[in-house]
């Protein structure tokens, strides 16, 4: 009897330590990569800085400090890495979503075409002038993304493609220059020329703009989206064998497909229509996660959620400082990343 | 519980998969389905757990339609071991295993040490407790399929519906996957390609071009003039020497003369 009474308890000091273990360590490596992204820059501030900034502005404390450097870290590079986060976070957990609903180790937003989708939702609306005002820019591309996830779904079945199968894939390729192709259009048709330029520039991923009203959207959007996922994770690890066992083990198939896609879709949509079509970090990010945490999704989401955080903030401070006096668009970095670990998920995959 | 189909029907574009087919199997009875390829099986099978639609006609359990269910509820009760189902997935057997308590947990009942013994009874059961850590590509197709029967165990499911468990098994673990299903309390139905192991069924039923054309015992169906319509080949009844139990011989039907 007393072993039996004993055993428990064990388990639970276990069990409570490894569950504080990795969150906390995700959300100091989030807190680590916000700090660097505050100093790192074409001008480096000092840390002492930039903690001084954050007491004064979230404590009035009232510290004596420059106010070119405070305003440069409050109204720039602090947004500007809170969105980087917010995206990284919320375009690595559509990935999970993704790769695990499709049973397809190459799913992501960008692949499937839905940041192509919302990209063309946006510049109708901001350029075409879509909706006259009623509706906004984000609004719009989520119509483009869910719209896109739609025709490239709906390609792949007449391709005859299942979940997994290279169909989806495919599909969404020529989804993705669809609305590519769209997106040139009304640009080419309706914008002007320093419209147009702005606007490839943003197209390609660029956090520029950023400012703290785009974070109240960013990263509240991107805390609810990954949660509501989380919410779903043994859904999720049910899909391992397919839609039939998850239905076998009593999942809602249709529910949690119509639910999760809808979120991954408001998610790719909320980060295309702040900072453009970001490529490779819903694709790539899953795939790292799954190699440090395992497969199943209740560490695998919060770990991608982490790692694409961190990612993203970090190739937002490579983007600025890699040329001196230019910033890259961010889309750049995260290809020039992406693409080879693109090729080793492919070469890895032959197994 | 007791598993009914009234008057099945199901078609794939056209033309009849499933026709009419209605059976009543009672709690604890272990119902084997038997039939030449493509005689509807599977898509029996699938109508029975609910993953496909029939285009006419109802399934229950113990009276309750199954459309009147969520999901969730239809999982507590009944556990659906498909064919083949495969997954590229570095997913390991214990976690494998661990899916099938997916229907007993929510937010409010999180996995607890009850869910683990009984993942354990379940991995005892098939004898894999002994590979828990193993990936699942590492395993060769029997094992798989003795990890998916063992995910359909830890559902704990009153009803159990098996199509063509041994496929792919060695010897040694058909005798024993069959042993254990015998053994079950559940009520189980399988379907069997192996005409001798239908034998341990309480019942069987034949399947042929969409229809249930025969329900029996064994003894009744059984039978190489019954056979041998149905399968088209030439069938002997020998004795099993140990315990005089009869044991079918094939031959091609040109050997006959």
């Amino acid at each position: 009897m007393t072993i039996a009474s004993e055993t428990p308890s064990v388990e639970l000091k276990k069990l409570n330590w490894s569950r504080l273990y990795w969150p906390l360590l995700g959300a100091a490596a989030i807190l680590a990569a916000v700090l660097a992204g505050l100093v790192i820059g074409e001008t480096n501030i000092p840390v002492t800085d930039a903690y001084k900034t954050l007491a004064n502005k979230l404590l009035s404390a009232g510290y004596e400090i420059d106010l070119i450097d405070q305003g440069i870290l409050w109204e720039y590079r602090l947004p500007r890495a809170i969105v980087a986060a917010s995206c990284g976070a919320a375009l690595a957990v559509s990935g999970v979503v993704l790769q695990a609903l499709l049973r397809n180790s190459l799913a992501d937003p960008y692949i499937l075409g839905l940041s192509a989708g919302a990209s063309t939702g946006a510049v109708l609306v901001s350029i075409a002038g879509v909706g006259a005002g009623a509706i906004s820019m984000s609004t719009g591309a989520f119509g483009g993304a869910l719209l896109a996830f739609i025709i490239v779904a709906g390609l792949a079945k007449l391709a005859g493609g299942k979940a997994g199968a290279a169909q989806f894939v495919l599909a969404g390729i020529a989804g993705s220059q669809l609305f590519n192709a769209l997106t040139s259009f009304i640009i080419a048709k309706s914008a002007s020329a320093d419209q147009a330029r702005g606007i490839m520039f943003w197209l390609l991923g660029n956090l520029s703009g950023v400012r703290w009203f785009d974070v109240v959207t960013a990263a509240p959007i991107a805390i609810l989206g990954v949660f509501i996922v989380f919410l779903h994770a043994r859904s999720l690890d049910a899909f391992t064998f397919g839609k039939d066992a998850a239905a076998s083990v009593g999942v809602a198939v249709q529910r949690v497909q119509i639910t999760l896609i809808s979120i991954t879709a408001l998610l790719t949509a909320i980060m295309v229509s702040i900072v453009g079509s970001i490529g490779f970090v819903g694709l790539v990010i899953p795939h790292a996660a799954r190699y440090l945490v395992g497969v199943r999704h209740k560490a695998l989401i919060p770990a991608s959620a982490a790692i694409g955080a961190v990612f993203l903030v970090l190739a937002d401070i490579t983007a600025r400082i890699i040329i001196p006096g230019q910033v890259l668009p961010i889309g750049v970095v995260t290809a020039l990343i992406g693409a080879p670990a693109f090729a080793i998920i492919l070469i890895r995959g032959q197994r | 519980m007791k598993l009914e189909a009234h008057n099945l029907t199901w078609s794939a574009r056209q033309s009849p998969i499933v026709s009419d087919v209605s059976i009543s199997i009672e709690s604890g009875e272990m119902f084997g389905l038997i039939g030449p390829n493509g005689s509807g099986k599977s898509t029996l099978m699938r109508m029975l757990a609910g993953l496909s639609k029939p285009k006419e006609g109802v399934v229950t359990i113990d009276g309750t339609p199954l459309k009147q269910m969520s999901r969730r509820q239809i999982a507590q009760k009944l556990a659906f071991v498909e064919q083949q189902a495969e997954t590229d997935e570095l997913i390991k057997v214990r976690d494998a295993v661990e899916l099938g308590r997916t229907c007993w947990l929510s937010a409010l009942s999180p996995w607890s040490e009850q869910d683990d013994l009984i993942v354990n009874s379940a991995l005892e059961n098939v004898d894999m407790n002994h590979m828990i850590d193993r990936n699942w590509h590492t395993l060769s197709g029997g094992e798989r399929q003795r990890v998916h029967i063992a995910r359909a165990l830890a559902q704990e499911p009153s009803i159990l519906l098996l199509d063509e468990p041994t496929n792919h098994l060695d010897i040694s673990y058909q005798v024993a996957i069959l042993d254990l299903v015998t053994k079950l309390d559940t009520t189980t139905i399988v379907a069997l390609h192996d005409l001798n192991q239908a034998f341990k069924c309480d019942r069987i039923g034949v399947m042929q071009a969409g229809k249930m054309i025969a329900v029996g015992t064994p003894e009744e169906i059984l039978k190489p003039t019954f056979l041998e319509d149905i399968f088209g080949v030439c069938v002997h009844t020998l004795q099993d020497p140990e315990n005089g139990s009869t044991v079918l011989s094939f031959h091609s039907v040109k050997d006959r003369t």
